[in-house]
């Protein structure tokens, strides 16, 4: 008997081994079959005075939300900039009923919410109460009361938002893109500012209400815990005495497209972080057929964590804690960009990967596999956006407002599916802009600037999205000092030894002067101890020439010969004391003076300057790069700047081969076409 | 004046309807995995969530940041799934995942289409059974993390108040330190410390698997047998249990930032976050700052006009917390103006019971923040496995509301006197840098 008891156990294990699941760890699970999510239904009607209402039956939680929306044209606000929203605060600030203490004690008390804005106000809590909410709701819309001290509070609270704003690089972010994408005096750019809010009146705020909140451009959405019928009786019934009334339409061109691409700038000294943003307008409206190609575009290059942006700039280069990129369709402006919040010390490298990133989106054919990944993945967060009943209830929203078929949403999977790499490589070259791109910074500039300069001129906003100046950012690094900059220099070029151990030199140099015939050839010479010789020819004719030799000088050319004395002498003596000309300096160290580290035309320099004069070395390469000083001429001051763009190398040693000067008005370049050291370099020069 | 005692009656005669319940199973696999599921299927979606027993609170003073810090680490791959993968399988199958970390637990969550469920399952085995720590993926992760800490912390006006009023208001306990912790010490440890780590925390049996949404128990039973059956236990988990000693007098910072607005911080210990007082000091926050009609919005933004905003709340954890009051002056107005009004709201309930009425309006507050924070399968996993890992009962989601209505009058007044006194506080200052006296000035 035992042993029948034991193979029926072992009958039942057996059995037991073929109902239990096999895993195989080494591959990802298949899926089952999909269920394909469906979209509460909706209903909707007009109210005698036109508003619309668009109903989302939803009784699994005893709760309801009622938001009432106005469909106006986007205003532009002037001088006035902020009184849409203040009006819009308002309307919740008293009735002629309820006091704002009133109105929030009776919210409260049923664990409710209200909220106004410029176009919207939203009640929402229990469904128990949703006919206290519907008398609050329209007692708020029909006779809100406008009282003064409200109005002086929200107007100070404004003032008080403004400040807290200056220091939050978001809020600053936002201003500049604003500002520079559509410019001050446009709805989407114009910037909220003390002055503005402060020339506020409360007329602008009871005249904004009684011009838009009208029936006849609004739209109440109501979800949640309510039948359609009641719904129709209630509001109809409570909002009967809302009156229509002609709302004013206006028109805007449309924003166009910069004609090159643009960096632009808000230096914010405390910055730890750039935020960075590069993008562009676009002209796409709702319904148009390259939504749907241009999500996938925009999902494969930064949707989300799998995205090519957070892959490349999180992932791989551990720049930054998320990099997206994502596109806005509205009526009167569509943006596509790119953003991130990076290091200061990777601003630039970062931006050359977003560049990197768009570009290959306008010249590669996306892989099979990234067009069937960015199709699961927007499918699937349709999906879960349905959980909510609110999703059915904006999908009606948008088909009345923007005149989009019946079966748009229902139709989104089906046309995301048809979606080809061509549509998509198509879209990308279209809306997602290399050529003519905006890229905005807020960061600290004297970490971040120089790097810049690589996309372009960098100009500078100010947090209101004012044009300013570029901002000086001379400090004091640690650890340099006067003798590090001329030490480093003297190493640059190759060393103080080898400079010491030059007995001669003989450059041959031709300048080009805009504007005048023929090239200005220019010879220097230099032996130790002691000779100098300088000699400026054109078409083989001397028109200057200056020798210095045995503590005499002489000059000679078209602005006739003699002997040179006084402070002319003393400038060529010094000039012929070394064969290296900044050896000298350490002759005279006291009258120079270290000022700092700063940039200059995107450089990162350490300044020094010397009585009238400035010079500047590349902190990078410690080369000499630049000096300014002012001289006086016949015709008055002038301001001089040279400055080195090009570096030769001959016998270990570094000399200028490039140089542009500016004198004034005039600019020329003079080129070092031959170096002769030593002993190449003939005596007979001297005499 | 007749509407609102109707109202009220209603509120007390009304009990929660049974369609508000949350049906659920719980059970404990071999290994000490804990399993919760939660059956709907309204939406065809499923929450795959797992929750961690580990947070910062558990991390050692020499090594801060660690807990989070997984948190980045552990969407690094494992032995089947390759660096970088673990996002892409749950995108591309059209789901999301995200995680976070607190000072109690590290939680995780995949959000699929239900029928890619079983993903989530073995993407979860895989992240507990053996998971990917390398030394790429820490050198890179660190600077994640840094770069985290900058935009969150470092880069936002007022950003440090929470570290500066932890590490103020406690000096013994591991609240002491916020979970993003210190880069030096992530810089400092070595990738043999990760490993330990790792073998201690992600273990089965410190570990709540929770899942809501449209599936069926009984395959996902299996299938949850199948994946998480084979990891195994590892030692039982000890939480810490520092006792604090008392904070011993009021402690006051001043902290210079790049702000305008002042702002400032009142902090008060807490006890553990199960216990009654937590409760009515959750009921006292909402007369402070539930809704523009509470007593420190009303009086601060609305009356005195000193604040721009001002909440009260209660920062609960694990064991202990703090109640914290925010308060930002509006433009023009200083620390010293918001004062007052923070104070004598704080003395009020002290020396009176708040009105009956006033009771009331907060009971209905929590009833209705109660019957609506179950709405999505995301937030009904998470709260399965929070009232698992701290209350021991799951079942919470459905009853902690009588934990609220337990609370009397007396209680708040009780709590407020105890726990809301200056012995008891820190106090920050933000103050903009502008206003920071130079050395000089100081001495």
């Amino acid at each position: 008997m035992k042993k029948y008891i034991y193979s029926l156990v072992a009958l039942f294990a057996a059995f037991n081994v073929t109902a239990q699941v096999t895993i195989d760890r080494s591959n990802a699970p298949t899926p089952g079959p999909a269920r394909i999510p469906t979209i509460a239904s909706y209903e909707t009607f007009e109210l005698k005075n036109g508003l619309k209402v668009f109903v989302v039956e939803d009784h699994k939680l005893p709760r309801i939300s009622m938001t009432l929306l106005l469909d106006r044209d986007p205003i532009i606000e002037g001088d006035k900039a902020g009184y849409v929203s203040i009006a819009g605060d308002l309307i919740g600030a008293g009735t002629s009923t309820r006091s704002k203490a009133e109105l929030d004690e009776e919210v409260d008390f049923m664990g409710a919410n209200l909220s106004t804005g410029s176009s919207s106000i939203n009640v929402g809590g229990l469904s128990k109460y949703t006919d206290n909410l519907i008398a609050i709701l329209s007692d708020v819309l029909l006779n809100p009361s406008f009282p003064e001290d409200e109005f002086t509070k929200l107007k100070s609270q404004m003032t008080s938002g403004l400040q807290a704003n200056a220091d939050d690089p978001d809020a600053i972010s936002g201003n500049l893109k604003g500002a520079v994408l559509y410019g001050l005096n446009h709805p989407y750019g114009e910037v909220m500012t003390d002055v503005s809010v402060e020339a506020i009146t409360l007329e602008d705020c009871k005249t904004y209400f009684n011009t838009y909140f009208r029936p006849n451009i609004a739209y109440m959405v109501v979800i949640g815990d309510i039948t359609v019928k009641d719904a129709k009786k209630k509001l109809g019934k409570a909002l009967k005495k809302w009156e229509a009334s002609e709302v004013p339409a206006l028109e805007y061109a449309k924003t166009a497209l910069p004609m090159a691409s643009r960096i632009v700038m808000v230096d914010k000294p405390s910055a730890v972080q750039s935020v960075v943003w590069l993008g562009n307008v676009i002209d796409l409206s709702q319904g148009h057929v390259d939504i749907e190609p241009l999500r996938i575009a925009n999902q494969i290059l930064g949707g989300g964590m799998s995205g090519r942006l957070f892959t490349n700039l999180r992932e791989d280069k551990a720049f930054t804690y998320g990099a997206y990129s994502n596109f806005g369709v509205d009526q009167l402006n569509s943006t596509f960009g790119a953003s991130a919040k990076v290091r200061n010390g990777v601003t630039d490298s970062a931006i050359v990967e977003f560049l990197h990133e768009i570009g290959r989106m306008r010249t590669e054919l996306a892989s099979e596999e990234d067009l069937i990944a960015a199709k699961a993945s927007l499918s699937g967060s349709f999906g879960r956006s349905l959980e909510s009943t609110s999703s059915a209830a904006s999908f009606a929203l948008n088909i009345a407002r923007y005149g989009l078929p019946s079966d748009y949403y229902n139709n989104y999977l089906s046309r995301l599916e048809s979606v080809t790499a061509e549509d998509v490589l198509r879209v990308s070259k279209q809306y997602m802009n290399i050529d003519n791109i905006t890229i905005t910074v807020v960061g600290k500039a004297q970490d971040v600037a120089a790097g810049l300069n690589a996309f372009g001129k960098v100009e500078y906003y100010d947090k209101d999205g004012q044009p300013t100046d570029s901002p000086t950012f001379l400090f004091m690094p640690e650890g340099v000092s006067l003798m590090n900059v001329f030490s480093g220099y003297y190493t640059a070029m190759g060393g103080k030894e080898k400079l010491e151990a030059l007995t001669a030199i003989h450059q041959e140099a031709s300048i080009e002067i805009p504007g005048m015939p023929g090239t200005l050839s220019m010879h220097t010479a230099k032996m130790t101890p002691g000779a100098f010789m300088m000699e400026q020819t054109m078409q083989g004719m001397t028109v200057m020439k200056m020798l210095y030799k045995d503590g005499k000088g002489e000059k000679s050319g078209m602005q006739g010969s003699g002997a040179v004395e006084g402070e002319e002498l003393e400038d060529l003596k010094s000039q012929a004391a070394y064969v290296v000309d900044e050896l000298g300096w350490l002759l005279e160290i006291e009258k120079f003076k270290f000022e700092g580290q700063t940039i200059l035309d995107g450089k990162s320099v350490y300044q020094v300057s010397k009585e009238d004069k400035t010079f500047y070395f590349d902190v990078a390469t410690s080369l000499f790069y630049k000096s300014t000083e002012t001289q006086e001429t016949p015709q008055g001051e002038i301001s001089v700047t040279t400055t080195v763009r090009e570096w030769q190398e001959i016998n270990g040693i570094k000399f200028q081969k490039v140089i542009e000067q500016s004198a004034g008005p005039q600019s020329y370049v003079i080129t070092i076409d031959s170096i002769k050291l030593n002993n190449e370099v003939k005596e007979s020069l001297f005499k | 004046m007749k509407n609102i005692i109707m109202l009220g009656a209603l509120v007390l005669s009304g009990s929660l309807s049974a369609q508000n319940q949350i049906e659920f199973e719980e059970y404990d696999l071999d290994n000490g995995l804990h399993v919760i599921l939660h059956e709907d299927h309204t939406t065809p979606i499923a929450a795959v969530t797992v929750l961690y027993h580990v947070g910062s609170k558990n991390e050692e003073t020499e090594r801060t940041g660690f807990a989070h810090f997984f948190e980045h680490l552990l969407f690094e791959g494992s032995e089947n799934i390759e660096r970088g993968e673990f996002d892409s399988y749950v995108t591309n199958a059209g789901g999301a995942l995200n995680a976070n970390t607190s000072q109690d637990r590290t939680f995780y969550f995949e959000l699929l289409p239900s029928n890619q469920m079983e993903l989530g399952l073995w993407l979860e085995s895989e992240r507990m059974l053996h998971a990917n720590i390398q030394t790429i993926g820490v050198e890179t992760q660190r600077e994640v993390v840094k770069e985290e800490k900058r935009q969150r912390v470092d880069n936002q006006p007022y950003g440090s108040w929470i570290e500066n009023m932890m590490k103020r208001l406690y000096s013994e306990h591991p609240y002491n330190w916020v979970p993003i912790g210190s880069m030096d010490h992530l810089n400092a440890a070595k990738l043999d410390e990760f490993m330990a780590f790792y073998d201690k925390f992600y273990i089965p049996n410190n570990a709540t698997l929770s899942i809501a949404g449209d599936i069926d128990i009984d395959k996902t039973k299996e299938l949850i047998a199948a994946y998480f059956g084979e990891i195994p236990r590892g030692a039982d988990v000890v939480q810490p249990t520092v006792q604090e000693p008392a904070l011993g007098g009021e402690k006051v910072a001043v902290i210079y930032d790049n702000i305008q607005l002042p702002a400032m911080m009142m902090g008060y210990r807490m006890p553990p976050q199960t216990s009654d007082d937590a409760y009515a000091l959750q009921m006292t926050s909402s007369v402070l700052s539930g809704g523009p009609s509470s007593r420190m919005y009303k009086r601060l933004v609305d009356e005195d006009q000193t604040a721009l905003q001002v909440f009260a709340f209660p920062f609960s954890l694990e064991q202990g917390g703090a109640f914290i009051t925010f308060s930002l002056a509006n433009a023009g107005k200083t620390i010293d103006d918001m004062t007052p009004g923070l104070e004598e709201e704080i003395e009020k309930l002290q020396n009176e019971l708040i009105s009956e009425r006033e009771f009331q309006k907060i009971q209905n507050q929590m009833e209705s923040n109660f019957i609506q924070s179950n709405s999505k399968m995301a937030g009904i996993a998470e709260s399965l496995a929070d009232y698992h890992t701290y209350y021991g009962d799951a079942n919470y989601i459905n009853t902690e509301i009588e934990r609220y209505r337990s609370v009397t009058r007396e209680d708040i007044q009780k709590v407020a006197k105890k726990y809301l006194v200056k012995d008891n506080r820190v106090v920050l200052k933000y103050l903009p840098k502008s206003e920071e006296p130079t050395a000089e000035a100081a001495e």
